[in-house]
């Protein structure tokens, strides 16, 4: 009976880890945005499998999960220049974002504006100011 | 003659660049600042208050009139307080009350009291009417009241007018509005008391003053516009989708619903 017991206990996480086996995780960072694409061995589609997101430096807390859609596909915005490790149905793979897009120029307000040139015109009016009063 | 050709479409485009400008003239409310009314707390409605003045350039553009020919501290405090009393008075009475009118025909009252302080720096009305013109200071407080009746309609756009602490909205809104006016004047009061003092003042105070009652009237053109599209007078009856209440702009327009 204790022998069968063991024996059936060893046969289920051998089958938990050829179903890990079975599940590719390709992953890819484009900027700070992470996405991936996971698939069964046949090729099909791992659809609605949860995906979790931790730092590679500490990989046991995890900062996000995310699940793929109906083709096997997630994506999850990260911090710049940051390594992740993700694991999903028992396999796991890193990635490391890349650098942050650069912010686009935003021109201050207008009346930032108006006020500076305003200041800068102190200058031709200090040239031109009345000799009588220096 | 050749000056004439050089100097003929510089002011055309000069003036195209203007009326191009004009939407940036209007200080309508944004998103950002309804947000901060409704969610925010006292440091929102200040920073509302004061940046609804800086970029409320008809408040600014009678300011820089009113400071135009001021040189003494007491002159500036006096007329200043004149116009604050004012725009205070009927900023927390109307908005209180819930009193208000059509934006529109309001800041167009407004745009209108710009043009008068240019035309009364420029001495429009002893020049041209043969007359004095009426007290400065009296008249200074009378368009802080519309002032504030046009700060008031805004603010009134921002809030709704049963909700509780509205007063305490109201008086935080109101001393932003004098931070954001108080942080104007110092820079308009440098600037200006440094131009007096040059060789060109009075070519300058011409130049200013005749450009004061210039922008006066576009935004004049500019408000009475928005109204009659408003009223739906300018592009005939309405399309479906815009009887349907589909918010929409004409020629780049605020939005509005018909």
């Amino acid at each position: 009976m204790f022998t069968r017991v063991w024996l059936g206990m060893i046969l289920l996480l051998g089958a938990a880890n050829l179903n890990a086996q079975d599940l590719r995780l390709d992953v890819l960072a484009d900027g700070t945005l992470v996405f991936g694409v996971i698939s069964q061995a046949d090729g099909s589609p791992a659809a609605n499998l949860p995906v979790s997101i931790a730092r590679s430096e500490i990989p046991s807390a995890e900062l996000a999960q995310v699940q793929t859609d109906a083709v096997g596909v997630f994506s999850w915005n990260g911090d710049a220049e940051t390594a992740y490790t993700l694991s999903a149905g028992g396999v796991s793979a890193s990635v490391t974002t890349g650098e942050a897009a650069p912010q686009p120029f935003e021109w201050p307000p207008i009346y930032i504006t108006l006020g500076a040139l305003l200041l800068l015109s102190l200058i031709p009016a200090r040239l031109l100011r009345r000799k009588d009063l220096d | 003659m050749q000056a004439t050709r050089v100097t003929r479409p510089a002011s055309l485009l000069a003036g195209l660049f203007c009326l191009a400008a004009l939407p940036a003239l209007a200080h309508d409310v944004s998103p950002v600042a309804r947000e901060r009314m409704q969610n925010g707390g006292i440091l929102d409605y200040i920073w509302t208050g004061a940046e609804h003045m800086l970029t409320g350039y008809d408040h600014l553009l009678f300011l820089f009139g009113v400071m135009f020919f001021l040189t003494r501290f007491m002159d500036i405090l006096k007329f200043v307080t004149a116009f604050t009393l004012g725009h205070t008075i009927t900023l927390v009475f109307a908005t209180f009350a819930g009193i208000t009118a059509d934006h529109y025909l309001i800041d167009a009252v407004i745009a209108v009291t710009v043009m008068y302080k240019g035309f009364e720096n420029l001495d429009g009305f002893r020049r041209w009417i043969g007359t004095a013109a009426p007290p400065l200071l009296a008249m200074v407080f009378s368009f802080g009241l519309i002032h504030g009746f046009g700060l008031s309609a805004r603010l009134q756009d921002l809030t709704i007018g049963d909700e509780s602490g509205l007063l305490g909205k109201i008086l935080f809104f109101n001393l932003g509005v004098e931070l954001g006016q108080i942080a104007a004047l110092l820079v308009m009061g440098v600037v200006i008391r440094a131009w007096q003092q040059t060789t060109v003042w009075e070519p300058v105070t011409r130049v200013c003053n005749g450009l004061l009652v210039f922008f006066g009237f576009l935004l004049l053109l500019y408000q009475l516009h928005g109204y009659l599209h408003e009223q739906g007078h300018v592009h005939g009856p309405a399309t479906t989708s815009q009887a349907a209440g589909v918010p929409h702009s004409h020629d780049g327009g605020p939005l509005h619903v018909h």
